[in-house]
């Protein structure tokens, strides 16, 4: 017995009193063999299935929620293209109404023109017609009228002069 | 008033209730702190490991806590190879930590700060993690004494250095918990009796006391992870050869 014992046992340290080693080192062995046999039973393979258990589970329910917002995007994309397909069919349609409503408004349109100009024509004829005869009438109407109005005045009238004299006022009057 | 070296003494609670090689085997104050160690933590880790909920409660992360805890250390020391060991590792932390801290209850007994228990550990340890890099490697485990890459000359100097230090493991992981454990109930108690012996001034040491209680209880937990640690970087070294 030499070095730090000795002096620490005339110190009186009891950790190196030889004598209570024995039953140190069986209750140590003893206690340690006891804790661990249940660490190693029952307690860590416990806890090492639920941690294991609650990562699959985490990573399933990531999993999911993967899958679900992946078959959103699609409906979403989807829709997007069913929505623009219906747009595009809603514009071809209304163009072609518009169109078609166009043709038959300007053939609707020329028909009324082309009935209107006829009549205007006839009319136009007609008044032609009515306008010369009244001027034909209007001259011998005015020979008469005046060669009246001569008799009445002078008693008598050649009436071929006065018909002459008419023609002519009827020329010099005219704008 | 009881001297600071007293707290230490191991006192038998029962008569003798039998013998092994000629020694006799009682029921001592430092058997019913290892028991103690054993019942609470088991107890704790058993409650905390008994309902496996998704959503841990109080006790139950407490346990994954210490799992997780000692799994990763293994993991960033050893490596997966460490895996077999990871209960004995986990064992000897939880019964370390708990024997440390169960040593701050007052007029508790600390059996980690007994060299004999210690050393026991750490030599059990040692020679466990030898024989393990022994039956890996077989001769090649020798390689460990000559780190890899030095010129051969330097053989004669570097190879008994090596050894030294390899054989002077057990007893630096087994003193370095040991003192530490010793030094801090001696202080506890030193500081104890100056409270008593200043009167109304023993508010001074009275505060020391308090910070120091503090600070013992960091080392008990920071030295039961030390001892772990080192134990896990021991395995390392069988298992991988630097």
């Amino acid at each position: 017995m030499i070095g730090l014992p000795v002096a620490a046992q005339a110190a009186g340290m009891p950790q190196f009193d030889v004598k209570s080693f024995p039953s140190q080192v069986f209750w140590l062995v003893v206690c340690f063999a006891v804790l661990y046999v249940l660490m190693a039973k029952l307690v860590l393979p416990r806890i090492g299935r639920t941690i294991e258990s609650r990562e699959s589970k985490i990573q399933s329910d990531l999993d999911a929620a993967q899958k679900a917002n992946d078959a959103a995007r699609a409906a979403a994309a989807g829709q997007d293209k069913a929505l623009a397909e219906a747009r595009g069919q809603a514009a071809g349609l209304t163009r072609a109404a518009s169109e078609a409503a166009a043709a038959q408004t300007s053939a609707k349109l020329h028909e009324v023109a082309d009935r209107l100009g006829a009549d205007i024509v006839a009319a136009e004829r007609r008044i032609g017609e009515q306008r010369s005869q009244t001027l034909a009438g209007l001259g011998s109407m005015s020979t008469e009228i005046a060669s009246a109005v001569l008799g009445k005045l002078v008693g008598s009238a050649d009436l071929a002069q006065v018909a002459r004299a008419v023609d002519e006022a009827a020329k010099a009057g005219k704008p | 008033m009881a001297g600071p070296l007293e707290q230490f003494a191991i006192q038998n609670l029962t008569p003798p209730l039998f013998s092994i090689g000629g020694h006799s085997i009682a029921v001592t104050n430092s058997a019913i702190f290892m028991m103690a160690a054993v019942v609470g933590s088991a107890g704790l880790l058993l409650a905390g490991s008994g309902k496996g909920a998704m959503i841990p409660g109080r006790i139950q992360a407490m346990a994954e806590l210490f799992y997780e805890f000692i799994a990763n250390m293994i993991r960033d020391n050893v490596g997966s190879a460490g895996k077999k060991y990871f209960p004995f590792i986990f064992s000897l932390f939880i019964f370390t930590l708990f024997g440390n801290i169960l040593g701050m209850i007052p007029y508790g007994f600390t059996f980690t700060s007994h060299i004999a228990v210690t050393f026991f550990m750490a030599a059990v340890v040692f020679l466990g993690v030898t024989m393990i890099g022994l039956f890996k490697h077989g001769l090649h485990f020798f390689s460990l004494f000559f780190p890899h890459g030095a010129p051969i000359f330097t053989a004669p100097i570097l190879i008994p250095i090596e050894l030294v230090s390899y054989l002077s493991r057990p007893i630096s992981l087994s003193v370095r918990l040991f003192a530490n454990m010793t030094v801090g109930h001696v202080l506890l108690k030193v500081l104890a009796g100056f409270v008593v012996a200043l009167g109304v001034f023993g508010v001074v040491p009275l505060a020391v006391l308090v910070a120091i209680t503090a600070l013992e209880l960091l080392v008990a937990v920071l030295q039961a992870y030390i001892f772990t640690i080192l134990c896990c970087i021991y395995l390392n070294d069988a298992l991988h050869l630097h």
